[in-house]
């Protein structure tokens, strides 16, 4: 099991690009970019790509954190969060312009609007959530994993792991309430 | 007042990306009018940003940095959205759709037409609006895999009930169904399944049979 916890904190990184959204500042753009270059280059390998597609989509997922930085909202979603979301809609979006390459990659927007009564910052929402994460059991761990890393349908998940689709369904379920149970706790 | 949502796992899926990019659109359409779901799905997010930090450095090849800064001060280019064709003027369309280039329209009776929506594809998949007039009913049909519907505006009741402006509703190929349109206007809906559907009735398959493939 993986330890949720990295050199900088979730609040660091959501201040980096505040930075980067009100002084252009290349110098916290540089640092951003040593922390998850080479965690987005895993990501979308771990997605199948090869490695110098994952590098181009690195690249792009970044320039887009550099170029939407304004849009960001420490309120809304923790760093790593966000630059999740825009790394995945990339790798989703990769196909469309494949077949047209004179397509601009979307920037997709808008869906994760706050939820009223959402009381907890984004920012220790997202330490909680790790907190969660380490402390679920190893079978709806691994179906996560597997889910939100490989970008497998929970059909093919199934299959790999030779289960029943709800086995692996009720896993995620089960995920789910957890880690919902342990974010909203109160302390 | 929203009554079906997408279940828990799809909304996993897709806060993973492990749907395909018209199934994609059909959820981001539910939560762009659904709180509930939007904040189920930033918890899965969340649950991604976690994960990302936590995934193992790759190298990076040679100037990579270098590289990455050199393009910060390149100019913005301007995506071109296309337009929405004619027909779809009248219709509050959802934010996420607007991005989408929507084909020619195919009427099937006077009362029921298909348009292609363009999106980034795997082989079978179909993405496409349809709208029913008030008073009519879709051939009996099943489907091969996942079926996505988000109601755009009116109203249908099938096998799960009744689905209003919306409404998000999943079928797979154990329900065949004859969806029909209620209330007092039609029904314009946005729909992405795994492979086309396959008409069940005996007077539709003759009909498939001589026709082609639809949706
Ligand atoms: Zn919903």
């Amino acid at each position: 099991m993986a330890v949720w916890k990295g050199s900088h904190t979730v609040t660091d990184w959501s201040d980096c690009i505040v930075a980067i959204a009100q002084r252009r500042d290349r110098q916290q753009f540089a640092a951003l970019f040593a922390h998850f270059g080479p965690r987005l280059k895993g990501f979308f390998l771990r997605r199948g790509l090869t490695a110098g597609t994952a590098e181009d989509l690195m690249q792009e997922a970044l320039l887009m954190v550099w170029r939407k930085a304004d849009r960001f909202d420490p309120q809304r979603a923790g760093a790593s969060t966000w630059i999740f979301a825009i790394a995945r809609n990339l790798s989703i979006d990769l196909k469309r312009r494949e077949r047209d390459p004179g397509l601009l990659a979307e920037f997709y927007d808008g869906a994760d609007q706050p939820t009223p009564g959402e009381l907890l910052l984004s920012a220790e929402r997202d330490g909680r959530i790790r907190a969660a994460l380490a402390a679920l059991p190893a079978d709806q761990a691994e179906v996560v994993r597997l889910s939100f890393f490989e970008e497998r349908p929970h059909s093919q998940i199934a299959e790999e792991l030779r289960l029943p689709l709800g086995t692996v369904k009720s896993r995620v379920r089960l995920a789910m309430m957890r880690l919902r149970a342990l974010v909203e706790e109160r302390q | 007042m929203i009554q079906h949502h997408p279940a828990p796992e799809i909304l996993a899926e897709y806060a993973g990306g492990a749907l395909h990019a018209g199934a994609m659109l059909v959820v981001a359409c539910h939560l762009e009018t659904c709180a509930v779901c939007r904040s189920e799905v930033s918890l899965w997010e969340g649950v991604g940003g976690a994960l990302l930090d936590e995934t193992a450095p790759e190298i990076l090849s040679h100037r990579a940095l270098e590289a990455m800064m050199a393009r910060l001060d390149a100019a913005e280019p301007q995506s071109a959205r296309p337009s929405m064709p004619d027909f779809l003027k009248d219709f509050d369309l959802p934010a996420p759709l607007k991005g989408r280039t929507v084909g020619r329209r195919r009427r099937v009776t006077p009362n029921i037409w298909f348009a292609p929506v363009d999106v980034p594809g795997e082989g079978s998949v179909r993405t496409y609006l349809v709208y029913a007039g008030r008073n009519t009913v879709l051939a009996e049909h099943t489907h091969v895999g996942r079926e996505f519907t988000h109601v755009i505006t009116g109203a249908f009741t099938d096998t799960g009930g009744r689905y209003d402006k919306g409404d998000f509703a999943c079928t797979d190929e154990t329900i065949i169904h004859t969806p029909g349109v209620t209330g007092e206007t039609g029904c314009l809906c946005l729909i992405s399944a795994d492979a086309p559907m396959r008409l069940t009735g005996l007077p539709a398959r003759i009909i498939q049979r001589l026709t082609g493939t639809l949706y």
